[in-house]
């Protein structure tokens, strides 16, 4: 099993967009042979219940003719049958069970069989498309339109993917059941009398129909309980984040409210598509076991010598009444099992949907390639960072202006940093500064004009990457993974740093007595936005994580922000160190002072149409005074 | 096994009579498969034999009515049809609506964490707990519960049948059979599949985490390098998870294989045992027609139960993480007022409001004395002795140095975190007997990192104001300089990315003092409120909020000499 996990790096190379069918198509694609495979193993494994029906049939007419005894001698309309029977050894009744049971065994290693098949296909096919969202979703713009929230992505990837797997295990050998099985019994039944035989076409289409019809209501269904799934997901990871804000806000009851609406409305969906599921089987029960029903009752009848037609030439025996009776649910068995995997097939077509979606907000990508080629090693390691872009740290924006999703067109302004130089970026909230950074950064995919990096080269997704591992990133708000100080300090660093590295740039940047204060040390695991310490001492980690990258462009977005006056020169003089070491600066800040103490300053105006927050910053509200 | 049980008790408790009658109904269903099939075999025989000993005429003189089994086979049919859809959704609903009551109750355990927890609180596994977790948890009835307590009875009810009819050996070979591989597959599966099953749980949270994680994270671990090996560690969980399964549903093959072969033998059993007492003259082919075929039937009642066999790792681990000994699961199994909560209720009924209030004003907040302590070091206090009080419509600043405890002082003066010495007064009264509504009605704390959510700038304020109308929203934006900004962008509506994203840093900060401000409490208490902000925006908000809380009194953490020189007086806060 673990060997076939290295082999699903399934069809690689470059494929388009594809769309809501693509996707399903592409899974079966990868889950082809093994999914074919397990369908033939499962169409034997149903027919060997026909010979298995016999020897069971046999074996009864026999002990109903042995029951009969001698005082059925020559009498009855069925004195033909009985000619020659009336004798049943220990062996014979050995001999019938023996191979009802033996062929039972069979099927059940062919039904495992099969199912291990069908798992390992699915497992491939689950496991192309995970990987496949996993590195396209790692790569969208920040600023994508439709960008998923994190806990959607998550549960499109963790959850909804896996929904597929019933799908692909069910309905594909399910399918190829259906073909082949009713069909074969039909012309088995027919054999031993036309009523059966007739009784089964007529009955068999009617389930398939009314699939159909259910189905579509199933999928519609299936795709208002995700929606309600990835929302309330969404909804709640959004309250869960903001949980301490909204105790103290007095709204845990109202948002436990909203809550327990929500998560009652997921479960009105939940029964939606459980109701019409459960609905469909039971239409489907109701055939199959009325179609049972009538089998037993006419061979009944045909037995009991009230009716004279159906059976080729004299009337139905015993056991061909036995073995009608057991053909009957064997019949209905794979159209049940379809019906059945219409259901799955509409919840795989609300999962397409979704993914279909996802995968036209991923057409927005982060500049570069990042590492979605399919060039990572079968065992999982990631491929080492790419090595920086050579040529000296130079900048040059000219004519740039980006568009963001509901927020218009921003022009930047035209800029050129030289190697080594401190250029701070300044102007009022909302003026783009952050902006500048990130398409400074290659986060955002500027619609017009050009930037050229390093000295002369075009920031395109083939240079992006080479590019970024020459920048040092100093966020406006602060991130720590769930990792240990330790890791989240390093996280930039190429080679791990020695203790003594890590507390120099501690020392650096003023933070050795946070973390000589924390409870474990390096080792502690800090909140998300760094919970634990406080909103200067997480910027202040910040920097120390920058003394340690590799870098030598540094993009920092107001990095004294939040710090007393004290603290702030620290980090000014720890950002101008940098700088020394003939590291690049590039800083949006709203400090005066640590404006002041750079090489240069880019002041931005946030005039034109700028982003929804800068649009109205030229003029003031009616009634707001400038204190 | 015991965090399983609290499960199902929880279940229980909220759907009762519906979990009850669901059980009831899933007996029906058993009965009336296994009698159908019984009963079809046998007819089937009976009237071959009675109509090839005798013909028609002789049937009707034999006294075999034909068409009661007929009808039976029939009225069989569509009884265990019917039954089986009511049995389904009875079941069903009722666990999914206690499940859905008991994310609810997960989620309120969450929020009664203390404070400081509640901040480090990671909001991914948080989710884990109330999603994941609570959706493992329906297999304890619908997969184990009601499977084995029906099918014992259908079980038991059967072979008291068959012994009736068909005699001890035909009974017994079908009742070990079925019970012998459902038993077999029971304990091979506990055996082994336990391990697996959880291990995927785990990496299946684990693959969760790490994608939210790095969705979250996204630009940090970009520019680190570190980006595409997120990606590749968040899929190393997902071949975890990938393993897991396919490790689990090999064990339910198995235990499919097992109890398909009990069922099996159950069907050779009864065969053999009918057919040796026809010959032996002992029985009649239509009652070993009878028992093979109810055999047949009953072989299905240990279906359900496979997929709470092979699951049943992962429930335990989710159930004991929903039940286990934490805040959560105390709040889960009982959700009610704390003691402290109560005591102060009956404190505050000794001592009206409005009686203290009217005797004289005391300061709004004031301070005596107070120790306070990190709550990770109770027993090391990082302020003492301070003391202060602080009036309506005054304002007092904090200032000192980063990591000095002004956070931690305004955290203990919103009654979040009780001081180690000393007293702390709102109004007059002791903070520690308030009730927390009482509190939180006058008290307001803007945290240092605040969090907004996602949703549009009026959801964001009907959080804190879920009365307030689109005027009162409008008049607290004006206040932090925000409407100036919002309101060409799409005013309230004005819709935000996840976590608040989409604003910029100053813009974020002015949203949450704004969502602070709405409430008028008579105490603000605010860390860094003009974190962000250039020097005209923060004099403009500062004055803005002044305006708009006229009588309250302001606490101020602050480094910045605007808010400083702002507030009325400063206090220097250090270690």
């Amino acid at each position: 099993m673990d060997a076939s996990m290295a082999e699903h790096e399934g069809p690689s190379g470059a494929e388009g967009t594809p769309g809501a069918k693509d996707h399903l198509a592409r899974a079966v694609g990868v889950a082809g042979r093994r999914l074919e495979r397990a369908g033939w193993l499962s169409v034997v494994s149903a027919l060997l219940w026909i010979p298995q029906a016999a020897a069971v049939a046999w074996l009864l007419q026999r002990l109903a003719l042995v029951n009969l005894g001698g005082s059925a001698a020559g009498e009855g309309p069925a004195a033909g049958a009985i000619a020659g029977a009336g004798t049943l050894s220990w062996r014979g009744v050995g001999a019938a069970v023996a191979a009802f049971l033996a062929l039972g065994l069979i099927r059940l290693l062919l039904d495992a069989r099969a199912q291990r098949n069908a798992a390992e296909g699915a497992d491939a096919a689950i496991a192309d498309l995970r990987r496949r969202i996993v590195r396209q979703a790692a790569f969208l713009s920040p600023s994508a339109a439709g960008r998923p929230h994190s806990a959607e992505f998550a549960a499109l990837a963790a959850e909804k993917i896996a929904l597929l797997r019933p799908w692909l295990m069910r309905y594909h050998p399910a399918r190829l059941r259906v073909m082949i099985v009713p069909l074969a019994l039909i012309a088995v039944a027919a054999s031993q009398s036309w009523v059966v035989a007739a009784l089964f076409l007529i009955a068999g289409p009617l389930i398939p129909l009314f699939m159909a019809l259910i189905g579509m209501a199933a999928q519609k269904a299936s795709e208002r309980q995700m929606e309600e799934l990835a929302s309330l997901n969404a909804l709640l990871m959004e309250r869960l984040a903001a949980l301490a804000d909204i105790r103290l806000l007095d709204a845990i009851g109202p948002v436990s409210q909203g809550f327990r609406a929500r998560a009652e409305a997921l479960r009105r969906e939940s029964m939606g598509v459980l109701r019409i599921a459960f609905l469909s089987s039971t239409v489907l029960e109701l055939f199959a076991a009325l179609g049972v029903a009538l089998v037993a009752v006419y061979v009944g009848f045909s037995l009991l010598g009230d009716f004279h037609f159906g059976a080729w030439g004299q009337r139905l025996s015993v056991g061909q009444g036995v073995f009608l009776l057991m053909l009957a649910p064997a019949f209905f068995q794979p159209l049940r099992d379809v019906a059945a995997a219409w259901h799955d097939r509409a919840a795989a077509a609300a999962v397409s949907r979704d993914l279909a979606a996802f995968e036209k907000a991923a057409g927005d990508r982060i500049l570069g390639q990042g590492n979605d080629g399919e060039s990572t090693s079968a065992a999982g390691l990631p491929e080492a960072s790419p090595a920086p872009l050579p040529g000296p740290a130079r900048i040059r924006l000219r004519g740039c202006a980006v568009c963001l999703p509901g927020r218009g067109r921003l022009r930047l302004p035209d800029l050129e940093v030289e190697e080594g130089e401190t250029i701070a970026v300044t102007g009022p909230s909302g003026s783009g500064k952050t902006t500048l950074l990130a398409t400074i950064g290659g986060l955002i995919r500027p619609c017009a004009g050009d930037i050229r990096v390093a000295g002369g080269t075009v920031l395109d997704d083939a240079s992006a990457d080479a590019w970024r591992a020459r920048i040092v990133w100093i966020g406006q708000k602060p991130f720590f993974l769930a990792a240990s100080l330790w890791r989240n300090l390093t996280l930039g660093a190429q080679v791990p740093p020695s203790e003594e590295e890590i507390r120099a740039a501690l020392a650096a940047a003023r933070a050795e007595g946070i973390v000589a204060r924390l409870p474990r040390g390096l080792q502690t695991r800090l909140g998300e936005n760094g919970a634990g310490v406080s909103g200067g001492e997480a910027r202040r980690l910040l920097i120390a994580r920058a003394f340690l990258s590799r870098g030598d462009v540094v993009l920092a977005d107001e990095p004294t922000a939040d710090l007393d006056p004290d603290t702030a020169a620290a980090v000014a003089e720890g950002l101008l160190r940098l700088a020394k070491g003939g590291r690049t600066l590039v800083v949006a800040t709203h400090d005066e002072k640590l404006a002041g103490r750079l090489s240069r300053r880019v002041a931005l105006d946030g005039s034109g149409p700028a982003s929804a927050s800068g649009a109205g910053e030229a003029h003031a509200g009616p009634g707001e005074g400038r204190a | 096994m015991k965090y399983a049980l609290r499960a199902l008790r929880h279940i229980r408790n909220a759907e009762g009579p519906a979990l009850w009658r669901g059980l009831m109904l899933a007996v029906l269903v058993m009965l009336a498969g296994t009698a159908l099939l019984g009963l079809s075999g046998w007819f089937i025989i009976a009237s071959g034999v009675a109509g090839l000993a005798t013909g028609w005429a002789g049937v009707a003189a034999s006294g075999i009515s034909v068409f009661l089994p007929s009808a039976g086979v029939r009225g069989l049919a569509l009884l265990r049809t019917l039954t089986r859809y009511g049995e389904r959704l009875l079941t069903h609903d009722a666990t999914l609506r206690a499940l859905a009551l008991l994310r609810v109750r997960v989620l309120e355990g969450f929020a009664r964490l203390p404070l400081h927890r509640l901040q480090a609180l990671r909001a991914g596994a948080a989710l884990n707990r109330i999603t994941a977790d609570v959706d493992a948890l329906d297999g304890i009835v619908l997969a184990l519960f009601v499977p084995v307590v029906a099918g014992s009875a259908v079980l038991i009810a059967a072979v008291a049948g068959l012994w009736a009819i068909a005699g001890p050996v035909v009974a017994l070979s079908v009742g070990a059979g079925i019970l012998g591989g459902a038993i077999a597959a029971g304990a091979r599966v506990l055996a082994r599949a336990r391990r697996p099953a959880r291990l995927g749980e785990c990496a299946h949270q684990a693959l969760r985490l790490r994608l939210s994680e790095m969705m979250r994270g996204q630009v940090d671990l970009l520019f680190a390098g570190r980006l595409a090996a997120a990606a590749e560690h968040a899929l190393e969980a997902d071949r975890r998870q990938r393993r897991a399964w396919l490790e689990t549903a090999a064990h339910e093959r198995a235990a499919a294989g097992l109890t398909g072969l009990g069922g099996l033998l159950a069907a050779s059993g009864a065969l053999l045992g009918g057919a040796l007492l026809a010959l032996g003259d002992a029985g009649s082919a239509a009652v070993a027609g009878l028992g093979f075929f109810a055999a047949l039937g009953l072989a299905e009642i240990t279906q359900p139960l496979l997929r709470g066999m092979v699951e049943w790792g992962r429930m335990e681990d989710a159930a004991r993480r929903i039940f286990g000994r934490s805040p959560q699961g105390e709040a889960a199994e009982a959700p009610g007022e704390t003691a402290e909560e109560s005591a102060a209720r009956q404190g505050e009924s000794a001592q009206p409001a409005g009686a203290a209030r009217a005797r004289s004003a005391p300061p709004v907040i004031a301070c005596r004395a107070v120790a306070i302590a990190r709550p990770e070091s109770p027993a090391h206090p990082i302020l003492e002795g301070i003391g202060f009080e602080v009036s309506a419509g005054e304002s007092l600043g904090l200032t000192g140095p980063s990591g000095g405890g002004k956070s931690t002082l305004l955290t203990a003066l919103a009654g979040e975190l009780p001081p180690v010495r000393g007293e702390i007064l709102l109004e007059g009264r002791r903070l520690g007997l308030l009730g927390e509504a009482e509190r939180r009605r006058r008290i307001g704390l803007l945290l240092q990192r605040a969090a907004l959510i996602g949703g549009t700038i009026g959801e964001n304020l009907a959080l804190a104001a879920p009365q307030a109308d689109a005027a009162a929203m409008e008049e607290v934006l004006r206040a932090v300089d925000l409407w100036r900004v919002f309101a060409p962008a799409g005013g309230l509506a004005l819709r935000l990315g996840e976590a608040g994203s989409g604003l910029s840093g100053g813009e974020r900060r002015r949203l949450a003092l704004a969502r602070v401000l709405i409430r008028r409490p008579a105490l603000l208490l605010l860390d860094e409120p003009c974190e962000g902000l250039d020097s005209d925006t923060a004099r403009r908000v500062l004055s803005g909020l002044r305006r708009y809380c006229p009588q309250a009194a302001i606490v101020i953490a602050t480094h910045r000499r605007e808010e400083a020189e702002w507030c009325d007086r400063t206090c220097r806060v250090a270690p």
